[in-house]
């Protein structure tokens, strides 16, 4: 048996095991070109896939800046995205009180500071809020001018400011019947002075986003 | 698929090929020098395929025996010491299972036989192993002849319808049909009953056929309806001339091979006999093939692709005297050949039934029906010589029929060696009966080799077909990727040109967004300023109403919303009654509302001033107070209200004190005593999330 598995059996089938490794062979072949063509085929979904994500994410990048520039824009001109113009707002507290004859206010600009949970609650994560703190005192002849201050000094200021808190008190000896005699609804002539009738103050906080379109190397066209 | 069987009678040795039911060719090689040459040129010449050794041997004896039902591991070793104690030293033996006995233990009935002189089969399995023929099997042929009985039966009809027939026509001379022995060459000395031994089960119970027993002869033929229900007698008996100087004489019962001899027809003489009878024929053939002119042409190739050894090549004059001498020659051959046969049938059948009666297998009144298979020209002059008795019914089968049967073709010229050639031919080739492994060594090789070449080609052609699908499917893949790849260049191309120059603005976008939000929340949130309650305060103080309300002080700030929360309650807790301890633990366990984490800061504003009481009694001060505190809840975003301070504030929790009576105008009353003091939460403004 052995001497048959030996001489016998190759001459027998020698040809058929070398048609074996032949095909065997070119399996091998096959299956090695098969591999590579497979393996390029999914480094070129891959890349289809990542280029498809890079597309989409464009698109709707471009779809925000569509959306989202406009206002960006508005706020920006309105102050309150760009850096904070504290002499603006003195600027425009000063028209207001000039134009409503306040009898006093005086301001305290502190320092401004990048917000933080310590000093907003709107600090945000990604962008950089600026944070001013304002103080006014003053007095008034009228309750009514505070409410005249504080709209006008929104309208008029380059920014935005959130009144955290308020306090107005009459002033001693002023009573609603001082209103009543009064030739003008916003003074109160007693031997021929001004006297006013409220005073109080007020903590004013502003906002300024800090301006993320300065850092383009295009300028905007809109 | 191409069957090769080697037929041995014990002489010389036949080859047959068959394709299906096609005899392609057939051989003789004689026992001499000159065939075994013959033979071993044929073996050296032959394609290589599987062949089948085909005995019909008078060495071949059986052994019919009971032995208990038992597990298959028993059943061997009973069944080894059977054939030891038969046939010690013999290496051709089989077993065949008769199935169970009715009766008794029902035990298995086994038949055991073996070819009980290997000498004789030697010499030619010797040249088959020399060559290396694959040798798939040694088949017996009174086991195989078993086959026969359901054609056999089947046959009876068109034997009957024969028998008739050839009463009224001329016999034809059979051309090829070798010659017989005439009555005197046939010796008795030469018959004899091979050893059986009697069966040490119990005899089976024999029963009457319940065909009518009538002569078969042309004026007395067995009843169609008989025939034509193919009823099976139980006790048969097959009859069969392979060969003209031996006679296969197999007795079966309900179907089953019981026992088998062969009986010797003076061997040596009528050997000699048939290669001179067949020389002859072969000359004649020639003459009256010349006779035929072209229409031979068929039959001389027909004969040219037989295997045939080397013959004398026949005259090429045509004798018309010589013809005629040898159709007389012929014509007596034939009644001498049926007259020896019917002596031989009669005599083989009668010895038959006298031992199985003797042995009790057969009862005494039970009939035998001995069916002998003959060639045409035999058939009717046999079958006259032959008369039936009370226990013997002759039946005779023509073999042309069976041939029919079976639509065997190219075998006009056959006797019924060829017959069992086919059925050896239609068994598969395993298992066989008595070959040994080693005799099936170069089959198994064959096998092996043919396995091997089938699976190396067709695992080639597998592996082959699978490359060559995978190389298509490369050619799609990359076909495929080179797509992919091209439309990734256009996305890329879009993006170079769409969104490549503001790369910048793109990655700010998000930044963008959240700008514009926080600025929105904090544009919200700088909306809920003192200066917008001014209009509904006013509103409040300007109703006639509350004339008598003066606002001294207003205050405004903002708190986080569990601050501001926390504080309301605290101060609504200040000016009401004190709560029990139960009310207080129910109190706490209600949840503090969830903060929104966009919630902005929540306003609180204080007011506080002096009412006019005038001539208003503690309710009406009491009732213009609660009406005040109603009036601001109803004031936009008003969370809630809580009265700290009132003029005649009668609350449980606080302390209020007055005069009254004749003097009352004497008691001091204080300015603070009219002053009042309330709180106002506002609802924060709230941004949902985007």
């Amino acid at each position: 048996m052995n001497d048959f598995l030996k001489l016998e059996f190759w001459r027998k089938h020698g040809l058929n095991f070398l048609l074996v490794s032949l095909s065997l062979l070119a399996l091998g072949i096959a299956m090695l070109l098969h591999s590579r063509a497979d393996e390029a085929l999914q480094f070129a979904k891959s890349s289809y896939q990542q280029q498809q994500a890079i597309n989409a994410e464009a698109e709707q990048s471009a779809a925000l800046l569509k959306e989202f520039l406009p206002v960006y824009k508005t706020f920006q001109e309105q102050g309150f995205i760009g850096p904070p113009q504290r002499l603006q707002w003195l600027e425009a507290l000063n028209e207001n009180v000039s134009q409503h004859r306040v009898p006093l206010v005086t301001f305290s600009l502190s320092p401004t500071t990048v917000g933080t949970s310590t000093n907003t609650t709107y600090a945000p994560d990604i962008l950089i809020l600026k944070v001013t703190p304002m103080r006014l005192d003053f007095t008034l002849l009228h309750e009514g001018d505070f409410y005249r201050l504080l709209s006008m000094l929104q309208q008029r200021a380059k920014g935005l400011f959130s009144a955290e808190s308020c306090e107005i008190h009459r002033t001693e000896g002023a009573s609603d019947d001082d209103i009543l005699n009064s030739s003008s609804a916003n003074t109160i002539l007693t031997k021929r002075r001004i006297i006013p009738r409220f005073k109080g103050q007020c903590e004013l906080l502003w906002y300024s986003l800090t301006d993320i379109t300065q850092a383009w190397e295009v300028p905007d066209e809109q | 698929m191409i069957r090769r069987i080697f037929y041995f009678s014990g002489y010389r040795m036949k080859l047959f090929e068959w394709d299906g039911t096609r005899l392609l060719g057939s051989a003789e090689f004689e026992p001499d020098e000159e065939g075994i040459l013959q033979f071993d040129g044929y073996l050296q010449q032959a394609a290589l395929i599987p062949a089948q050794l085909l005995v019909d041997l008078v060495e071949e004896d059986f052994h019919r025996e009971s032995i208990p039902h038992v597990n298959a591991s028993d059943r061997k070793a009973i069944i080894t010491r059977l054939l030891d104690r038969h046939y010690r030293g013999e290496v051709h033996v089989h077993v065949q299972a008769l199935g169970r006995s009715k009766d008794g233990r029902k035990d298995d009935n086994v038949l055991l036989s073996a070819l009980i002189n290997k000498n004789v089969l030697e010499p030619w399995l010797s040249r088959l192993q020399h060559h290396k023929t694959p040798l798939a099997g040694i088949w017996s042929l009174p086991l195989l002849s078993a086959k026969l009985l359901t054609a056999i039966t089947q046959t009876q009809k068109n034997v009957v319808a024969d028998s008739r027939n050839l009463a009224s026509k001329d016999r034809q001379p059979r051309d090829t049909a070798p010659g017989s022995a005439t009555p005197e060459n046939k010796t008795s000395k030469d018959i004899a009953i091979p050893k059986i031994e009697a069966p040490k089960i119990e005899a089976p119970k024999i029963e009457a056929p319940k065909i009518e027993q009538k002569n078969n002869s042309p004026q007395n033929p067995v009843p169609k309806a008989v025939i034509s229900k193919n009823i099976m007698p139980k006790n048969m008996m097959i009859v069969s001339q392979q060969t003209n100087s031996t006679q296969r004489e197999s007795y079966f019962i309900d179907g089953a091979l019981m026992l088998s001899r062969q009986e010797k027809l003076d061997r040596d003489r009528r050997d000699r006999r048939d290669r001179r009878d067949r020389r002859n024929d072969h000359e004649g053939e020639e003459r009256r093939g010349e006779g035929r002119g072209e229409n031979s042409e068929q039959d001389r190739r027909q004969r040219n692709a037989t295997i045939t050894p080397d013959l004398p090549s026949p005259p090429n004059e045509i004798d018309r005297r010589v013809q005629s001498e040898w159709r007389s020659a012929q014509g007596r051959r034939d009644e001498e050949g049926a007259a020896n046969a019917a002596l031989s049938i009669k005599k083989g059948a009668e010895q038959i039934h006298i031992f199985l009666t003797n042995q009790r297998i057969m009862g005494f009144a039970d009939k035998l029906y001995v069916y002998c298979i003959l060639a045409p020209d035999q058939l009717e002059a046999t079958r006259q010589r032959t008369q039936d008795s009370n226990s013997i019914q002759y039946k005779f089968v023509d073999l042309n029929e069976l041939f029919k049967h079976y639509k065997l073709q190219n075998c006009e010229d056959q006797e019924a060696d060829a017959l069992f050639a086919y059925l050896c031919a239609s068994v598969p080739l395993t298992p066989d009966h008595y070959a040994q492994a080693k005799e099936k060594q170069s089959y198994f090789q064959y096998r092996l080799n043919r396995i091997i070449t089938a699976a190396t080609a067709l695992g080639s052609l597998v592996v082959f077909i699978s490359a060559g699908l995978l190389w298509l499917n490369s050619l799609e893949l990359v076909q495929e990727q080179r797509a992919i790849e091209t439309q990734r260049a256009i996305l890329e191309r879009r993006y170079q040109s769409d969104f490549a120059p503001i790369q910048q603005r793109l990655t700010d976008a998000p930044n963008i967004k959240a700008s514009v939000d926080l600025a929105r929340r904090l544009q919200l949130e700088a909306q809920l300023s003192p200066e917008y309650l001014f209009a509904p305060l006013a509103s409040v103080f300007s109703d006639p109403r509350f004339a008598s309300f003066q606002l001294d002080d207003f205050s405004w700030k903002k708190y986080a919303a569990a601050e501001l929360a926390l504080l309301l309650q605290t101060q609504q807790a200040s000016v009401s009654e004190p709560l029990t301890e139960l009310e207080a633990q129910a109190a706490a366990e209600i949840p503090v509302p969830e903060i929104s984490p966009y919630a902005s800061l929540q306003p609180l504003l204080t007011i506080s001033g002096y009412l006019h009481r005038g001539e208003r009694n503690y309710p009406q001060t009491v009732a213009l107070m609660e009406t005040f505190a109603d009036a601001l809840r109803k004031m936009p975003k008003v969370i809630q209200v809580v009265v700290l301070k009132m003029p005649v504030d009668v609350r449980p929790a606080l302390i209020f004190s007055d005069g009254m009576g004749a003097q009352e105008d004497a008691v001091q009353r204080l300015k603070e005593a009219n002053q009042y003091e309330i709180i106002i939460g506002f609802k924060a403004e709230e941004l949902s999330h985007e």
